[in-house]
C-alpha cells in the first residue's frame, strides 16, 4: 500500500484514537455569547446578528472520553523503577481489577469547523456550516481484563468487545425560530459525505477455562472497512482444517484470509453520503410567567445515517475452538501422536478461531449516534448575570454510549465576555471544566474544556481518558441582543 | 457582589487549568513490561499414549530378546538365540576287500589200487585189452584212487588281505556286503590221454566259518560232455577249524579230468572272528582301523580212476608210442596198469573272487562331534549394556532339536557352561537318545509353562547343574560342547550318508526373577535452541498428576531429571520420583517440578543466580520388585491419563 494511502486510513482510523476533542463544548451550553450553541442545540440562537468563521478555525475540538484511563494500564512500578502495565504481577489483582469497570471506553469525537456563518432572518437564526467530523470508540469488558491479569480456570464472558471509526464532513443548513415569548424551537439539516468508516466488533467472546477435561472459546468477529477505493489487495488462500472440513463438508477448502497489510487503497474520495437532522427547543419558564430565571432545553442531535457505498467485510468462522488436552502424546515409537504435531494442530485450530475471512464487498447503512441533551438554567432573580445550568447529556451510539450530567456556573458580567465553570459526573466518572468566551465586537474568541485535562504524563499524555480542549476564532457581526 | 463573583469565578477557572501538570515520573519511555498471573491454572487433563515396552527398550524381532506367540495367543518377551552343533555327516567310506586268493595247483599221490570187483557198485570186472606192439594180453580193470587229504593244502589263500575301516567304526560284529560269488574251477592235469575220466567221492570244499554263503552251485563236467548241476544247501561247521564245509559230492561221481569241475559260492555277509579280524583306530590322531582276512578255500576228497573207463584204442596207441615191449610185458605180468599209472596227480585249480565290497555293518559307530562355536548373547538390545539393568530370568529352558537321519539310536552327551560374574556354571544333559527323526528334548530346572508349542511333547532331560544359573543373568556367551555320537549300528548301511544335526535354543521368557531389574533412559536436549524467550519465563512451580495403567508386572519407578546446556543435572531444580506398582490402575502419581531454596525455576531457565540454563530432561522409568514368574508381555504397557498440570504459584514473563 502507498505510504499515503495507508496515511488515510491512519487518518481516519487515528484521529479518533488520538488526542481529539469532545464534538461539542458542554461548559458552554448556557452561554448565549457561545457561537457554537446552535451545536449543541438548533433552538439555540446567538446574541449578534451573526458570524463568519475563520476558515478552520471557527470551532477546532479534540478530546477524549472515557472510564479506561492511562493510569489503570499502567501503575508505578512496585520496584520503583518506572512504569509497569497493570498486568505485572507484583501488582495486588484487587486493586488493580478495581479500577476496571463493567464496560472500560474510549471514545472521541473531533470537529473541525470549516467553513461557516450565521446570520438573523426568516424571524430566526439561521447557520450554514461545512465541518470535518470524526468519532471513534473502543469498548472493552471488564472480563477481557480479566482473563488478563487473572487468568485461571474460570469461565469468563467477554462480550461486545469493539472498535469503531467513523469520518464524515458535515455540511449543515440550520433555522432557529422564536414562536412566542416563551417557546423557540430549531433545526439543523445536514448533508453528510463519508469519507471512512471502520468497524470491528468481537461478541460473544467466550472462554471457558473452568472444566477440568477442557478449555474451550468461542469468538464472533468481524471487521466492516468503508472508503472510497478501499480494497483488501491480495489475499492469502488457505486451506481449512480437516477439523472444519468434518463440520462443513460442503464448505470450499478454501478461503481468503484477510491480510492487512496488503490493504490498498485507490483513487479514495467520497465513500458515502447519508443525512442527518439536529431538532431542539427551549422554554423560558420566567417569560411564560411561570418561574422566573428559568429555562428548560432539549435536544436530539445527529439524527441521520451515512449509506457507505463500498464497505469491506470479514468475519471470523465463529465455530468453537476446544482444547481438551494433549492425548495419547506419542511416547517414544509407541502408539499416539507426537506432541509437536498436538500442539501444531492447536496452532492451526487456534489461528481458525480468530482468522478473518473474507466476505463480499456491500454497501452498509450506519446511524450517526445520537445525542441528547437536556438543559436546565437558572439564572439568579437578583442578579440575571449568573446563571446555574444543568445539562444532562446522553450519548446513544451502541456500545459506544455515554451519559454525563454536568452542572455550570455561568457569568456573563459583560457583554464581550463570559465565562462558565461546570463539574460532572457520568459514565466516564467525574469532571471539572470551564470555558472562557471573548466577544466583543467583530472577534470572537473562545476557549475551553469540558474535562480538564488533569496531571499528563511526561509525553503529555493523560493520565485519565476525560480530557479535551475546544477553540475557536470567530467574527461576530452587530452589537449584542437580548434573547 | 460582582466583583466577588468575579473573583471566584476566576479563582475556579483558573485553579480548575492548574490542575492539568506533569507528572514526570509518569515516563512512557520507562515501563517494565514485566506480565503474569498470581492465579494458579491448570490445563486440561491429557494423557499418553500407550507407551510399549517394547518400544522404550528398543527390542527388535532380529535381536536376541524376541516375542513370542503361546497357545493361548499371549505374546511375550523372552530371550531367544540359536544355535546348532556343527556335525559332519555320518558317512564310512567304502570298505573294499581285495581277497587277492590264489590259486590251487598241487600234486596229489597214488594213494591205493582198489580192484575193481571190490567195487561191487560198478557195472563189473571187466578186462583191458593190450594189443600193442604185438603183444595182446588182458589186464582185470582196477581204480587207482588219489585222495587229496589236508596235507596236500589243494587251497587257495586269502593271503591276509586287508583294508582300512573308517575311524567311525570302533567295532565291528558283521558286515553285510555286496553279493560276492568266489568262483573255482579244478581240473586233473598232465594226465595221459587214456586217462579221460575221473571220480570223486567225498569231494569237499572247505572256506572260513565267517563268510556267509547265500548259495553253492556245484558244477562237474562229465562223460560226453554231459553237465551236472547241483545247488548245494547242506553246509556243515567245522567248528574246531572255524570253517564252513561244503559238501561236493557224497558219491563218486565221473568228471571229465581235463575240464574238471566248477563250483560258484556265492556270500552276502561275514562276522568278524577268527579269520576276519576288525581292528579300531586305537590312535587319537585318528588313524583308520582296518579289516583283515584269512584263511582259504580248501578242496579234500577222493580222486580215483577206473580203468574201466580207458579208451583201449587210444591206451594201445600210447603203449605202441610210449612203451618199451619190456614194460608191456610189466603190465602183463603185474596184471595191473600200475606201472604207467601217474604215481600223483597234478590237481590245477583256478580260484577268482571280486572285491568283497561291504554295505552294512555291525558293530559299535562313534561319530565325533567337532568343537562348537558358543552360543553367543551378545546381540542384545542396548538397554541391556545399562549397567542398571538385570535381567534376572526364572525360568530359563534350553530347547534341543536332535534329527538323526540313521535307523539307528545314538547316544550323546550335552553340555553347557556360562560365566556369570566369577561363577562358572555348567549343566550337562547326560545319556540323550536320537532316535531316527526329530528328537525334541528341553533342559529346565522350572516351571516348563512357558514350554513353546512345538516343544509341548518333548523330553525333559535329566541334567546335573542348575540350569536357571546357566542363564539366570545373561553371559556373553554360553559354551557348548556335545560329547561324540555313539551308535550300536545293526546292518548300518554304509553306502549312505546320514545327516545328523543338533539344534538347541537358548529360550528364556523374561519371567522377572527377584533382581531383576530393567532402567529405561531418554534424554531430551536442545530446549535451550528450540524454545525461545524461555529465560524470560518464571513460575513458581510446577506440578503434574496423573493415573497411571500398565500391564507390567514390576513396579515401575519414573523420574525425571532437569539437565543443563552441559547435560549435568540442574541441583537448583527439584523433582521428585512416583512409583506405580506391577499392574497398576488408576494408580495415582505425583511429581512437582520446583526450584530448591534460595532458587527460582527462572534462574534455570535464564541461566542467572549461578544456576546453568535448562537445556533439557532425562526422563528415566525403572522396573523392578517384579512379580515372580510373571512375563513380561510383548502388549507390556505403560499409560499415563488424565494428567493434570497445573501451574503454581504464578506466572511471570518477562516481555520487556
Amino acid at each position: 500500500m502507498k505510504t499515503t494511502h495507508k496515511l488515510l486510513m491512519a487518518i481516519a482510523f487515528l484521529t479518533s484514537a488520538g488526542k481529539l476533542i469532545g464534538q461539542n463544548l458542554n461548559s458552554a451550553y448556557f452561554l448565549d455569547g457561545y457561537t457554537y450553541g446552535h451545536e449543541m442545540n438548533p433552538a439555540k440562537s446567538y446574541d449578534r446578528k451573526g458570524y463568519v468563521t475563520f476558515p478552520a478555525l471557527g470551532h477546532i475540538g479534540t478530546g477524549l472520553h472515557g472510564n479506561l484511563n492511562l493510569k489503570n494500564i499502567l501503575y508505578k512500578n512496585p520496584n520503583g523503577d518506572g512504569l509497569t502495565t497493570f498486568l505485572n504481577p507484583y501488582l495486588d489483582t484487587k486493586e488493580v481489577m478495581d479500577n476496571f469497570h463493567k464496560k472500560n471506553k474510549i471514545l472521541t469525537d473531533s470537529r473541525i469547523e470549516l467553513i461557516g456563518f450565521g446570520f438573523r432572518a426568516f424571524k430566526g437564526f439561521n447557520t450554514f456550516n461545512i465541518a470535518a467530523r470524526t468519532n471513534a470508540g473502543i469498548n472493552v469488558p471488564y472480563e477481557l481484563f480479566d482473563v488478563l491479569k487473572n487468568l485461571e480456570n474460570k469461565d469468563y464472558n467477554i462480550s461486545k468487545v469493539g472498535a469503531t471509526s467513523t469520518a464524515w464532513v458535515e455540511i449543515g443548513l440550520g433555522h432557529s425560530h422564536q414562536l412566542n415569548e416563551a417557546w423557540r424551537f430549531g433545526a439543523k439539516f445536514k448533508l453528510l459525505l463519508g469519507a471512512a468508516n471502520a468497524r470491528i466488533k468481537g461478541d460473544n467472546l467466550h472462554l471457558d477455562l473452568s472444566a477440568e477435561d477442557r478449555w474451550t472459546a468461542t469468538a464472533n468477529a468481524s471487521v466492516e472497512a468503508s472508503m472510497k477505493g478501499l480494497t483488501w489487495g491480495e489475499q492469502k488462500v488457505k486451506e481449512h482444517t480437516d477439523e472444519y472440513m468434518k463440520q462443513h463438508p460442503n464448505s470450499p477448502r478454501t478461503y481468503k484470509e484477510v491480510d492487512f497489510e496488503k490493504m490498498d487503497i485507490d483513487n479514495p474520495g467520497v465513500g458515502g453520503a447519508g443525512m442527518a437532522f439536529d431538532f431542539g427547543t427551549e422554554w423560558d419558564l420566567g417569560k411564560q410567567g411561570l418561574v422566573k430565571g428559568l429555562k428548560l432545553s432539549a435536544a436530539l442531535l445527529d439524527l441521520g445515517f451515512i449509506r457507505w457505498k463500498n464497505t469491506l467485510n470479514a468475519a471470523n468462522h465463529g465455530e468453537t475452538f476446544v482444547f481438551d488436552g494433549f492425548h495419547n502424546v506419542k511416547i517414544g515409537d509407541g502408539d499416539g501422536e507426537k506432541i509437536e504435531d498436538q500442539w501444531d494442530d492447536l496452532g492451526d485450530r487456534l489461528e481458525d478461531l480468530y482468522q478473518l475471512q473474507t466476505a463480499e464487498t456491500t454497501k452498509k447503512v450506519h446511524g450517526l449516534g445520537a445525542t441528547l441533551n437536556i438543559g436546565v438554567e437558572y439564572a439568579l432573580p437578583s442578579y440575571d448575570k449568573l446563571s446555574f445550568g444543568l445539562l444532562s447529556t446522553t450519548r446513544i451510539q451502541g456500545r459506544y454510549s455515554w451519559n454525563e450530567e454536568r452542572l455550570s456556573v455561568n457569568l456573563s458580567p459583560a457583554k464581550a465576555f463570559e465565562l462558565a465553570l461546570s463539574a460532572a459526573v457520568g459514565t466516564q466518572g467525574a469532571s471539572v471544566g470551564g470555558v472562557i468566551n471573548i466577544h466583543p465586537r467583530g472577534f470572537n474568541l473562545f476557549v475551553g474544556m469540558d474535562h480538564v485535562l488533569g496531571k499528563l504524563s511526561k509525553q503529555y499524555v493523560p493520565l485519565k481518558s476525560n480530557a479535551d480542549f475546544f477553540f475557536g476564532l470567530n467574527i461576530p457581526f452587530g452589537k449584542p441582543i437580548e434573547n | 457582589m460582582t466583583k466577588k463573583v468575579l473573583h471566584l469565578a476566576a479563582v475556579l477557572f483558573g485553579a480548575a487549568t492548574v490542575v492539568s501538570c506533569f507528572d514526570k515520573s509518569y515516563d512512557l519511555d520507562n515501563i517494565d513490561l514485566t506480565i503474569g498471573s498470581n492465579a494458579d491454572i491448570s490445563l486440561p487433563l491429557s494423557s499418553t499414549g500407550n507407551i510399549l515396552l517394547r518400544d522404550l527398550m528398543g527390542l527388535e524381532e532380529d535381536g536376541i530378546v524376541q516375542f513370542i506367540t503361546d497357545e493361548q495367543g499371549n505374546e511375550y518377551f523372552a530371550v531367544v538365540q540359536d544355535g546348532q552343533a556343527d556335525i559332519a555327516p555320518i558317512e564310512i567310506p567304502e570298505i573294499n576287500i581285495d581277497p587277492d586268493l590264489t590259486g590251487i595247483n598241487t600234486h596229489i599221490d597214488l594213494n591205493v589200487i582198489i580192484p575193481v570187483e571190490e567195487d561191487v557198485k560198478k557195472s563189473g570186472p571187466r578186462r583191458i585189452r593190450i594189443n600193442a606192439q604185438g603183444i595182446t594180453s588182458e589186464i582185470e580193470d582196477a581204480i587207482y584212487n588219489y585222495q587229496i587229504t589236508e596235507e596236500d593244502n589243494a587251497k587257495s589263500e586269502f593271503n591276509n588281505a586287508k583294508t582300512d575301516v573308517d575311524k567311525d567304526v570302533r567295532s565291528l560284529t558283521h558286515i553285510a556286503i555286496k553279493e560276492n560269488t568266489a568262483t573255482m574251477e579244478v581240473h586233473v592235469d598232465e594226465l595221459p590221454e587214456w586217462l579221460e575220466y575221473f571220480y570223486m567221492e567225498n569231494g569237499q570244499l572247505y572256506l572260513p566259518a565267517e563268510l556267509e554263503i547265500s548259495k553253492c552251485v556245484f558244477t562237474c563236467y562229465g562223460e560226453d560232455g554231459k553237465t551236472t548241476v547241483n545247488n548245494i544247501t547242506n553246509y556243515q561247521i567245522d567248528e574246531a577249524r572255524g570253517y564252513t564245509l561244503i559238501p561236493l559230492t557224497e558219491t563218486r561221481t565221473k568228471i571229465s579230468a581235463r575240464r574238471g569241475m566248477k563250483l560258484e559260492v556265492t556270500f552276502t555277509g561275514a562276522s568278524t572272528g577268527q579269520h576276519f579280524v576288525f581292528q579300531p583306530d586305537n590312535a587319537a590322531d585318528g588313524i583308520k582301523g582296518t579289516i583283515t582276512a584269512t584263511g582259504c578255500f580248501e578242496v579234500r576228497g577222493d580222486f580215483d580212476f577206473n580203468t574201466a573207463d580207458i579208451d583201449e584204442n587210444k591206451f594201445n596207441q600210447w603203449l605202441t608210442n610210449n612203451a618199451s615191449p619190456e614194460a608191456i610185458q610189466k603190465i602183463i605180468s603185474d596184471g595191473s596198469i600200475q606201472s604207467i599209472m601217474p604215481s600223483e596227480i597234478h590237481v590245477v585249480g583256478d580260484v577268482s573272487m571280486p572285491n568283497i565290497v561291504v554295505e552294512k555293518v555291525t558293530g559299535t559307530l562313534q561319530h565325533e562331534i567337532a568343537a562348537i562355536a558358543p552360543i553367543r548373547l551378545d546381540d542384545m538390545p542396548d538397554f541391556l549394556n545399562d549397567e542398571d539393568v538385570v535381567l534376572d530370568l526364572d525360568n530359563p529352558l534350553i530347547l534341543i532339536n536332535a534329527k538323526s537321519e540313521m535307523a539307528a539310536t545314538a547316544t550323546t552327551d550335552i553340555t553347557l557352561g556360562s560365566i556369570v560374574g566369577t561363577t562358572h556354571n555348567i549343566v550337562s544333559a547326560p545319556g540323550i537318545e536320537i532316535k531316527q527323526g526329530n528328537n525334541l528334548y528341553y533342559i529346565s530346572n522350572g516351571n516348563s509353562k512357558f514350554l513353546p508349542k512345538e516343544y509341548q511333547s518333548a523330553e525333559k532331560l535329566n541334567v546335573t547343574g542348575q540350569v536357571s544359573s546357566l542363564i539366570k543373568k545373561i553371559p556373553e556367551e554360553i559354551t557348548v560342547s556335545v560329547a561324540p555320537v555313539t551308535l550300536q549300528a545293526v546292518d548300518f548301511d554304509i553306502t549312505k550318508k546320514y545327516n545328523l544335526s543338533v539344534d538347541y535354543q537358548i529360550y528364556a521368557p523374561l519371567t522377572m526373577g527377584e533382581e531383576f531389574r530393567m532402567v529405561y533412559r531418554d534424554t531430551e536436549r536442545g530446549w535451550i535452541d528450540d524454545l525461545e524467550d524461555m529465560d524470560k519465563l518464571d513460575i513458581g512451580k510446577i506440578e503434574m498428576k496423573g493415573l497411571v495403567d500398565s500391564n507390567v508386572p514390576g513396579q515401575i519407578t519414573l523420574t525425571l531429571i532437569p539437565l543443563d546446556e552441559y547435560g549435568q543435572r540442574i541441583d537448583a531444580l527439584r523433582i521428585n520420583s512416583e512409583k506405580a506398582p506391577a499392574y497398576a490402575k488408576n494408580h495415582e502419581i505425583k511429581f512437582t517440578l520446583e526450584p530448591a531454596p534460595g532458587y527460582t525455576l527462572n534462574d534455570a531457565l535464564a541461566g542467572t543466580n549461578g544456576v546453568m540454563r535448562l537445556d533439557g530432561m532425562t526422563y528415566e522409568a525403572r522396573i523392578d520388585q517384579p512379580i515372580k514368574d510373571e512375563t513380561v508381555q510383548k502388549n507390556a504397557q505403560i499409560r499415563i491419563h488424565d494428567i493434570k498440570t497445573t501451574l503454581k504459584g504464578g506466572i511471570i514473563y518477562d516481555a520487556n
